[in-house]
């Protein structure tokens, strides 16, 4: 054979006979600032939350903590300020769910069929989706201040009002508003999703539909919809795990007020936890958060599983 | 794509169509319009009737920054904001590349129990937190703060990034394997450039949550020096209800950025957003 | 410098999927190996075992005497090529075919040497500069080839590289790699299923089947002395026949009967005694069967199809007497990998008979059916090991 001339090339690689650290070993190192981060920023927190709710604890000093087993939660069930924060909430988040759901969906549509306007309507809403919930409150608080507010001058020159209303700071209107706030602040994150979930919508499905001869609206009853579940599923989940959570917009537009109107799970617990230094209260609020996201989350799992 | 989708509407409805979008794109911006409207205004003005400022004061905006500090609000933002979304991409993409490249004993029930992480409310853990980062000399620090956006990010961000390694043939990374790459190089050479998309998605994710984050630095930060940009805006409400024209220039100086972000990777953003939430 | 030892080499997954069992071969120095088998076969799991991708459950793995059962696949100085060719896909061919280099801290200088020498031995100096996606099925081929070569490794380990292209190209750079091995010297291991590659390629091929070794040899041997009735079944297009038979006379040349046909065949020397009354299996390959019209000396047989090939055609044909019993390889090797559903029912086997193309018998028609006794090849009635 002629001299390879690769082959003579040059050094031989260098060969180092190294022990290799079992494959396993390197995937556990490669997941362990990730493990090790959530571990103590989110599971030990989830723990501790979880054993404070069984105590008395009342502040930073440990030593004057008390077991009081379930006494937090049973208070709870008789403090009406917590069912009307329990009601609250479900309330805000059934119809911010329903609500950005149809919204999301009807824009989706709206945007799905390109006509001229449509690409501007698209980028406009996902501006709100940028905000942050602080500034949204904010921006809503002047929009509906009694006093110089935009919708009472609105209402003032339509002559349908003759009062300055103080939306925010009455009962009545207060957590409409915030819904109202949180709408318009997520419709376009739906819409997006939705939009998204339209773009899957095999066309193969739908020529077959139309030879079939179907209507446009048995189309979308029979093809596009199905189609749309886990968009829907999705959307529902994020929806109500927001609405269990919700906690910036009210603090910055009403901080649960007037007269408890708008008081939620997360602002109650905030008041028992960082102004009447109730931990104990608190963490047993926090628990009642975790515990309804992820009965949300696997509800959905189930649901899906049906579909 | 899918032109059929929704089928393509009648000619004769599409001026209607056009006609409605404008008028919604109206109805949506009126908030944003009404607060730069207000911020344009004097101080009486505020309180009296009328839609636009009769003598327009652009020195609203130099007085806001000046009064509110927002110089350094806005650098706070910064730092707690590309430095956790830095970590957060760093360390997840790590972490998908174990789980889906070199899966170890347990590595299945560690990733179940992570993705727990992604419902998790993070108001619902500030009384922890709290202490905890008291104990660890992270309490009123910014670092701390990013530290625990990055805890609360690596769910969801991992998630993404699983999905996107898990289209990537095992081959390619045998292959780089044999040519003498060791774990981290085939991620950071091999990898990382490949991700690009699911990348830019994680990076989108996190920026919009981060830098709009509130419950958890309200609860972790302390002293003013400090604060993150949404928590100023916060810190001035209800102290003078008169100055509501200049937190309204704070709000649209707070929210600039990210508008002006959006106007240049719509696209990406609309897509990352969309991605980060239907892939779980 | 490169051989390679396997010593009772095993690898049985998790669920107890017994991929590789057992197995010892050697691998010279510059040597060209072709590991060939039926699909999952486990050819790959037992190249990947030699590359380090895939942890040895029983065994050893030696390369040039040293033992790798724990050295890390960067570390064995070995290159592979695989079937999907594993291109990066952000890289430039220039790129991927210096990355490995790159890591290893060659200088500048040496990189781009060699870069260059196997870019023009390969012929890829056109295409240095295009992305893996801008190329063809071939051209990429060739790429995984120099990003093989450019190392200088202990071995090439190749896993079907030829698979994914149209059969033209595969002919032609099967070709390729012949000569590329000619030149390089580097010891080679090839895995195919396509024993035609195998036959072609291989300085020695070993035919496994269901993670057992079933042979070890060179083509010739493989073609002229299969170890078994696998073997024999699998080397070779179409199959060898396989009929059984019965020995009706024995001595230094045994006297078979085939139905009403005798055979006088001379066993190998010092194969397995047969006598009177055993039963046995004839192989016979179908060039070595011959047709005369019916009423011949030969097996009475009729024409079932005909396949219309240049220079030389195959017929299938089904012997009249149904006492003679055709076999298959896979009665032999029955087991969990044989789908009960391709089995082919016994009435309908048939025998394959290569002529030439001028006289093909017409279909459906009666012929006698000639075996070249010289060339039938024994069989074991019970293991199917060669006598
Ligand atoms: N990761 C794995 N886990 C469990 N079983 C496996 C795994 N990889 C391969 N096997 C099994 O091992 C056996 C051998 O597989 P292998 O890939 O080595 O076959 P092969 O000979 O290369 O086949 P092919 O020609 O189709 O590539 C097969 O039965 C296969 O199902
Ligand atoms: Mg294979």
């Amino acid at each position: 054979m002629t001299a390879a001339p690769l082959a003579a090339a040059g050094t031989p690689m260098v060969r180092r006979f190294r022990r290799r650290a079992s494959p396993g070993a390197v995937g556990l190192a490669l997941a362990a600032p990730t493990l090790c981060i959530f571990a103590g920023l989110v599971a030990i927190p989830v723990a501790s939350v979880v054993v404070t709710s069984f105590t008395s604890w009342t502040g930073f000093d440990i030593s004057g903590i008390g077991w009081l087993g379930i006494e937090n939660y049973a208070g709870l069930l008789t403090d009406p300020i917590f069912l009307k924060a329990f009601a609250n909430t479900l309330i805000f988040t059934v119809a911010t769910t329903v609500l950005l759901n149809a919204v999301g969906l009807g824009l989706a549509l709206l945007v799905n069929t390109r006509a001229h306007g449509t690409a501007f309507l698209k980028a406009v809403l996902f501006l709100p989706v940028l905000l942050s919930p602080v500034i949204v409150g904010l921006m809503w608080s002047g929009l509906l201040r009694g006093v110089g507010g935009g919708l009472n001058q609105l209402l003032g020159f339509l002559g349908l009002i003759h009062q300055p209303v103080f939306w925010l700071g009455d009962g009545r209107f207060a957590l409409a508003a915030v819904i109202i706030a949180t709408v318009w602040q997520f419709a376009g994150y739906d819409m997006i999703l939705y939009y998204a979930g339209l773009q899957n919508v095999p066309d193969t499905l739908l020529e077959a539909a139309e030879l079939d001869g179907a209507r446009a609206w048995e189309k979308f009853l029979h093809v596009v919809l199905p189609a749309l579940y886990h968009v829907m599923s999705v959307v529902a989940l994020l929806n109500v795990i927001g609405g269990l959570r919700i906690f910036d917009i009210v603090y910055v537009m009403t901080r649960g007020g007037p007269s408890r109107s708008t008081e939620v799970l997360a602002t109650y617990m905030y008041e028992q936890g960082f102004q009447l230094n109730a931990m104990g209260v608190a963490s047993a609020l926090a628990v009642v958060l975790i515990v309804l996201a992820i009965g949300a989350s696997a509800l959905r799992l189930r649901v899906l599983r049906h579909v | 794509m899918s032109e059929l989708a929704l089928p393509a509407a009648p000619r004769k409805f599409r001026p209607a169509l056009t006609i409605g979008s404008l008028l919604l794109s109206i109805v949506v911006l009126t908030p944003v319009l009404w607060i730069f409207s207000l911020s344009l205004k004097t101080s009486r003005e505020t309180l009296r009737p009328g839609l636009l400022p009769t003598d327009p004061q652009p020195g609203n905006y130099v007085e806001a920054w000046n009064r509110y500090g927002l110089g350094q609000l806005f650098l706070n933002s910064a730092m707690v904001t590309v430095g956790s979304v830095i970590v957060t991409v760093m360390v997840s993409m790590s972490a998908a590349y174990a789980f889906t490249k070199i899966p170890f004993k347990g590595s299945e029930a560690l990733f179940s129990l992570l993705l727990l992480g992604v419902v998790i409310p993070p108001s619902a853990l500030v009384v922890p937190l709290l202490i905890e980062m008291r104990y660890l000399g992270l309490y009123d620090n910014r670092a701390g703060l990013a530290l625990v956006y990055v805890a609360f990010g690596l769910p969801i961000s991992t998630l993404v990034f699983r999905g996107f390694f898990a289209t990537i043939p095992g081959e390619l990374v045998e292959a780089a394997r044999l040519d003498g790459c060791t774990e981290l190089q085939i991620l950071w050479r091999i990898i990382a450039p490949m991700a690009k998309g699911a990348i830019a998605t994680v990076v989108i994710l996190m920026f919009l949550a981060n830098w709009n984050e509130f419950i958890l630095a309200l609860v972790l930060l302390r002293n003013a020096g400090g604060f993150t940009l949404t928590l100023g805006i916060n810190a001035q409400l209800g102290q003078y209800t008169s100055d509501y024209h200049l937190i309204a220039a704070a709000s649209m100086i707070a929210a600039l950025p990210v508008f002006l972000v959006y106007l240049v990777l719509q696209r990406q953003f609309e897509r990352g957003v969309a991605e980060g939430a239907l892939k779980s | 410098m490169g051989s390679i030892t396997l010593k009772g080499v095993g690898k049985v997954y998790a669920g107890n999927t017994v991929a590789v069992n057992n197995v010892d071969l050697e691998v010279k120095d510059g040597e060209f190996v072709v590991f060939v088998g039926p699909s999952g076969c486990g050819k790959s799991t037992l190249l990947r075992m030699i590359a380090g991708l895939e942890t040895i459950t029983s065994g050893e793995i030696t390369i040039d005497g040293q033992v790798m059962n724990d050295v890390s696949p960067r570390d064995r100085d070995i290159a592979m090529v695989f079937q999907s060719y594993a291109l990066y896909p952000q890289m430039t061919v220039r790129e991927n075919i210096a990355f490995a280099l790159e890591l290893r801290k060659f200088s500048r200088d040496e990189i781009k040497r060699r870069v260059d020498e196997a870019a023009r031995i390969l012929d890829l100096s056109e295409l240095m500069d295009r992305k893996p996606r801008q190329l063809s099925g071939g051209q990429r081929q060739r790429v995984a080839m120099g990003r093989a070569i450019v190392r200088n490794p202990a071995a090439f380990l190749l896993d079907e590289p030829l698979s994914n292209l149209d059969a033209k190209l595969r002919v032609q750079l099967r070709a390729e790699l012949g000569r590329l091995h000619a030149r390089l010297g580097v010891t080679t291991i090839h895995v195919t299923h396509d024993q035609v590659e195998a036959m072609t390629l291989g300085s020695r091929v070993a035919v496994f089947s269901r993670g057992t070794l079933q042979q070890y040899d060179t083509p010739h041997a493989l073609y002229h002395a299969p170890a078994n009735i696998f073997v024999a079944g699998f080397i070779g297009s179409p199959a060898m026949n396989f009929l059984e038979a019965s020995v009706v006379g024995g001595g230094a040349s045994l006297t078979l009967a085939l139905g009403p046909t005798r055979l006088t065949v001379v066993p190998r020397s010092g194969g397995k005694e047969l006598s009177v009354g055993d039963r046995v299996i004839v192989g016979v390959r179908p060039e070595h069967l011959d047709w005369q019209p019916a009423g011949g000396s030969g097996l009475p047989a009729r024409v079932e199809l005909v396949e219309h090939l240049e220079p030389e055609s195959f017929i299938a044909v089904t012997p009249a007497d149904r006492s003679v019993v055709i076999r298959t390889a896979d009665d032999f090797i029955r087991g969990a990998a044989i789908d009960p559903a391709e089995e082919i029912r016994l009435e309908e086997r048939m025998l394959a008979v290569r002529v030439p193309a001028s006289r093909v018998p017409p279909p459906k028609t009666e012929i006698s059916l000639v075996i070249d006794a010289a060339r039938v090849q024994l069989f074991d009635s019970a293991t199917g090991a060669a006598i």
